[in-house]
């Protein structure tokens, strides 16, 4: 009995300490991890709603803040920031917040007001910009990992898929008269925004590619860090240019396309688990 | 009625003040007097179209921005439309969203442009083109037709940069300070220990690249110091300050790289490098710039509180020499040739002479 209250006393603990909350009341997420941004990867969430008052997705501490009319050495495109150091050595960023609406101090609950959504620095409308680095582990999170799940019923949308065969790119259903071949394939797949009833495209969770049952390869934006230089999807090489061939179409592996029939299958899924998964014929002509 | 009132007390004593300023030089000392030469106005200046482009300095003077002489000849003043990066021969304006940038020289006339996804600078020169991500996750350096020279991205957002001719500084929010050759590869990397909270809030480099300071941590905050010796760099200088700035600070080398000149609560600390010392300005508000006169061994700071800008000119043993003070915004500093100052005060710009007697 003693036993069991200590454990419970320490789950009481682990989960107020370590567990996040939602920055905003009325959530819509418009914009998702490890989008394009033309050339290179979108490194958190954006959140709409309005000027809604954004709250810490936890308890913490202010250890960096910038608004507008402050000395900076660069230009900001973060616009009014906030940075909150957490338990963990978590540390989350608030951007674009409305002039004159940040909390000064050095500790805020997570029931205080941080700020209000704005439209500063580099935006294109009232939104904030939720990016999460993990010290510990040297990476950037994706804040859905870390946030309690919102209901989300939408899969994923497969496009368009193509086989690029050395320079050249077809759609895979326009594909005739290829020999036996290396091709790489390309998928063009989006999530969809839950809350409008018009095309609002987000970056699905985990993009997968099959090849006769086996998995070839893997696109996930869990979290992102830094490789020589170069930001890259964790526990991988790749970069923003190995993964996107443009915003919405992404690069997964190559496959050998031999005499006869080829099949592989594609599975794209978004971060509440919803998944879509189409498969793919291929036939190769004989080799004159 | 009272609203005006207040407001025409305001004018009032800006132009007493401009008076004051212009009309009686002041003694500042056995060493320097503070000469102003001109006063002009900047929103109602109809820009010269002819002139030398030689001699032309940049200006800046609330969101005006633009190009005047020795004389106080304006040759452009516009307004800034987001962020303005200007040097004496170049400049970029460019409005928070934009995709394409344009260089044109003092006259206005278009030079270059290119396309980038981030906000473009220069350095003080105008000879470094560099671009910064606007989620401040990386920085890239760019030829003025936007070709890439190098890139370099962080998991860390860059909280301060510093960069002069062959050297860039960088500060990080997890506590690293990198040093980047002209190339982009990382010549010496320091993240300190001793803070509860590591994170660098403010860099500088000296004029000949050899010295380079932080601002590094959160309880305790320090300054320290680092020094090039036979090619590399190590820490020769450490020391706790009083503040614990939660935003990016302001921190200048001045007087050959002898000395350091670091943002504090109350003013400025003069920091003399060989022998440690450390002494203590007291300004009034928040300090807006730091401007070093290096034959002079005088720093010229503007500070601002409750819109009210403060002009001070100190010593390196943190005296002030001469003071002043006027409504509204003030700033940046200007220095040239070591004794001019050319300063934005309340939608004009001003010049002081700083001479020796």
């Amino acid at each position: 009995m003693k036993k069991l209250t200590v454990s419970l006393v320490f789950l009481f603990l682990a989960v107020s300490l370590f567990s996040f909350d939602w920055p905003v009341k009325h959530i819509i997420v418009t914009s998702t991890f490890g989008e394009s941004r033309g050339d290179h990867f979108h490194t958190g969430i954006d959140l709409g709603g309005g000027a809604q008052t954004v709250y810490p997705i936890s308890d913490g501490e202010v250890i960096f803040e910038h608004t507008s009319g402050q000395y900076s050495s660069i230009p900001i495109g973060l616009g009014n920031f906030v940075v909150l150091q957490h338990k963990g050595n978590i540390r989350s960023i608030y951007c674009h917040l409305k002039d004159n609406s940040i909390k000064v101090g050095t500790s805020v609950l997570r029931n205080e007001k941080l700020g209000v959504i704005g439209d500063t620095g580099h935006s294109f409308g009232k939104h904030l910009h939720l990016s999460i680095i993990d010290l510990e582990t040297h990476s950037i999170l994706n804040p859905l990992s870390l946030l309690p799940q919102v209901p989300d019923s939408q899969p994923p949308i497969i496009k368009n898929v193509f086989l690029k065969i050395g320079d050249k790119i077809e759609k895979v259903s326009h594909i005739k008269n290829v020999k036996p071949s290396r091709a790489q394939i390309l998928v063009e797949t989006y999530d969809l925004r839950e809350d409008v009833s018009f095309i609002w495209k987000l970056a699905p969770y985990v993009i997968i590619l099959y090849e006769n049952g086996a998995e070839l390869g893997r696109i996930t934006f869990n979290s992102i860090t830094e490789h020589t230089g170069k930001l890259v999807l964790n526990g991988t090489d790749k970069s923003f240019n190995d993964v996107y061939k443009s915003d919405w179409t992404y690069k997964l592996n190559f496959i050998e396309l031999l005499e006869g029939e080829n099949h592989f299958l594609i599975v794209v899924k978004d971060f509440a688990g919803n998944e879509t998964m189409r498969d793919y014929f291929v036939k190769i002509g004989k080799v004159k | 009625m009272k609203k005006k009132k207040k407001k025409h007390i305001g004018i009032l004593s800006f132009i007493i003040g401009i008076v004051i300023i212009v009309f009686f030089a002041v003694p500042t000392g056995k060493e320097n007097v503070v000469k102003p030469l001109w006063y002009n106005s900047v929103t109602k200046a109809e820009p010269l179209k002819n002139g030398q482009a030689e001699g032309r300095i940049w200006y800046r003077s609330g969101n005006i921005y633009g190009y005047t002489d020795l004389e106080g000849n304006i040759y452009l003043s516009e307004k800034s439309s987001f962020f303005t990066s200007i040097t004496d021969s170049v400049y970029m304006d460019y409005s928070k969203v934009s995709e394409k940038f344009y260089i044109k020289n003092s006259d206005g006339i278009l030079l270059d442009g290119f396309k980038a996804t981030g906000y473009p600078f220069f350095d003080k020169t105008g000879k470094r083109l560099l671009v910064v991500k606007t989620d401040l996750s990386g920085i890239s350096e760019i030829t003025r037709n936007g070709q890439p020279k190098w890139k370099r991205d962080f998991i860390s957002t860059i909280t301060t940069v510093s960069v002069s001719k062959k050297l860039m500084v960088l500060g990080l929010l997890d506590g690293n300070m990198l040093i980047l050759d002209e190339k982009g590869e990382i010549i010496y990397q320091f993240k300190p220990g001793g803070s509860k909270i590591p994170i660098i809030v403010g860099t500088a480099i000296s004029d000949n690249e050899n010295t380079v300071a932080c601002i590094f941590g959160l309880e305790p905050q320090n300054i320290l110091i680092f020094k090039r010796e036979n090619g590399n760099f190590a820490l020769m200088f450490s020391k706790k300050t009083d503040t614990n700035f939660r935003r990016e600070t302001l921190l200048k080398f001045g007087w050959n790289g002898d000395f350091l000149l670091a943002e504090d609560y109350h003013g400025v600390d003069i920091v003399d490098i060989l022998s440690g010392k450390l002494v203590r300005t007291k300004l009034k508000g928040e300090i807006r710039d730091i401007s070093v006169l290096n034959n002079r061994m005088i720093a010229v700071i503007v500070s601002e509180l409750n819109n009210r800008s403060y002009f001070d000119i100190v010593n390196q043993y943190g005296a002030t020499i001469f003071h002043t003070e006027f409504n509204g915004s003030a700033g940046p500093i200007r220095e040239i040739k070591n004794h001019i100052i050319i300063i934005g005060i309340h939608g004009g710009i001003m010049r002081l002479d700083i001479e020796g007697v």
